[in-house]
């Protein structure tokens, strides 16, 4: 295969190619310019930061390296769904750790043990950009998990309580919730599921395809890293809701009210 | 252990949001006992409902029932022997039939049996056309929605009943259906908030909040 990487110059040609959706906001003068400037700022710094990193991870390809690596993504990640969620960080942090960590890992180590003709455990090519992946949309799914999951007990407490005044456990009377909140955080994903291939040729498939290999390689990837998808997205949605089940309602089965930030 | 049923409340203080409504209350209610809670508004009549529920926690004293003292444990085991007609009732999505088969599936109301021809009797009595078993919840009227409350809570058949101004939206006709129905509940502690005068004829006892309500001042800081 011919080399057909992206130079520094051609990546120039890429900034260039910026001024056309600046100059759009610029015209209608949306109020997002600054934001977006700094988007693309942070986004060229931190890839810098992290293409150094990784270098140097892939590298060593030291598995406690690796495995570090994937617990600071997950922490960094556990951070973002309470910011996205006007919860208040205290009483969720580790419970939602938890289920992001077991929502990656299972999903993951099918990936790497299972899936892949040789068990990749313990390679960092393959553990932490698939990995990242999982990650990445077990984050998304969460955010919409958990803040359905509250917010609709939050506008539905009359149900809720009645519910437990008819001698539901918190685990029935929750149910309708729970529901709600996994049919929100999963459509995305099997929306994605039920398109891919014809609207859109997705990363990994591309990534696969653009390092050499041949399509049919690339859909068996992408068909292994979508399934790892949605059962990583279900599990860390179950699981997060169960797990803040412990600490976000009372010993009476009522919403601890301290735990919403607004 | 006190006799079975009685509901004590002893020196009990209770508010929400920080703010105390009520405090030293305390009164025994014995079985069967159909008690009026009085006050005006806002004076914690609701409020002293959701407590003996469970649904807010005392800020001082303690309620028990039949010896049982009401506490996050304790509370799963109590709620199997109470019902409840809140006060503007909101059901899960669902049909009226779904809505009233709903509480049959809780695992802590195994025991109990569905019975069609008694829902069917109560659906009449309460004079529901036929076609109400498949209405969406969504589409009930304030009324009806309390008439489906109060059905669903009497076919729970429990120890204690506890009901939230649960005539505010009736007619006259429901509301004389409503009385007829309360009398005849002889074996059920009925604990009933109400503004309505006419449900002064069900209950055999009144207390009056009022005095036990803290001066807002008291409040302050």
């Amino acid at each position: 295969m011919s080399d057909n990487s992206v130079t520094f110059w051609g990546l120039g040609f890429g900034y260039a190619m910026l001024l056309i959706p600046l100059s759009i906001i610029l015209w209608y003068r949306l109020t997002m310019f600054g934001k977006v400037i700094t988007s693309i700022i942070r986004m060229t710094v931190q890839l810098l930061l992290v293409g150094v990193y990784l270098q140097f991870v892939f590298k060593v390809n030291n598995p406690f390296l690796n495995t570090a690596w994937l617990i600071v993504m997950v922490v960094v990640a556990d951070v973002s769904i309470i910011r996205g969620t006007d919860l208040k960080m205290r009483q969720l942090l580790l419970p939602l750790f938890a289920a992001l960590a077991v929502g990656t890992a299972v999903p993951l180590g099918i990936f790497a043990g299972l899936i892949l003709k040789e068990p990749a455990f313990f390679d960092a090519r393959f553990v932490i950009p698939v990995g990242g992946m999982i990650l990445g949309n077990c984050l998304r799914a969460d955010i919409i998990g958990i803040r359905t999951f509250y917010q609709s007990l939050r506008t539905g407490e009359k149900a809720y309580l009645l519910s437990l005044g008819q001698g539901a456990s918190l685990v029935e009377a929750t149910h309708p919730y729970m529901a709600a909140a996994l049919t929100a955080a999963l459509s995305p994903t099997v929306a994605t599921m039920a398109t891919t291939g014809i609207v859109s040729l997705p990363g990994m498939m591309t990534g696969v395809i653009l390092g050499g290999n041949d399509p049919v390689t690339a859909i068996k990837y992408q068909i292994a890293i979508m399934i790892s998808i949605f059962t990583g997205t279900a599990i860390t949605v179950v699981l997060g809701i169960m797990l803040t089940r412990k600490t976000a309602f009372t010993q009476f089965g009522t919403v601890d009210k301290t735990i919403f930030s607004k | 252990m006190s006799a079975p049923g009685i509901i004590k409340i002893d020196n009990l203080a209770a508010g929400f949001n920080g703010r105390v409504l009520i405090e030293g209350l305390c009164a025994d209610i014995a079985p069967g006992q159909r008690v009026l809670i009085a006050g005006a508004s806002g004076s914690g009549k609701s409020t002293l409902l959701r407590c003996m529920l469970g649904f807010t926690a005392p800020v001082a004293g303690t309620i028990s029932f039949g010896g049982v003292r009401l506490d996050g444990h304790s509370v799963w085991q109590l709620r199997r022997r109470m019902a409840y007609v809140p006060q503007e009732p909101i059901f899960q999505h669902g049909v009226v039939m779904d809505i009233l088969k709903m509480p049959f599936k809780y695992r802590s109301n195994s025991h109990l049996v569905w019975d069609d021809v008694k829902v069917e009797g109560m659906l009449e009595r309460f004079g529901f056309a036929k076609n109400i078993k498949t209405a969406q919840s969504e589409e009930l009227s304030g009324g009806e929605k309390q008439r489906i409350a109060i059905i669903a809570a009497m076919l729970l058949d429990r120890e204690y009943l506890f009901l939230d101004e649960p005539t505010s939206a009736l007619d006259a006709a429901s509301k004389t259906v409503f009385t007829d129905i309360m009398r005849q509940m002889k074996d059920t502690t009925i604990v009933l908030v109400s503004h309505d005068e006419t449900n002064a004829q069900i209950a055999d006892r009144r207390i009056d909040i009022t005095q036990y309500m803290r001066k807002a001042a008291e409040n302050v800081g």
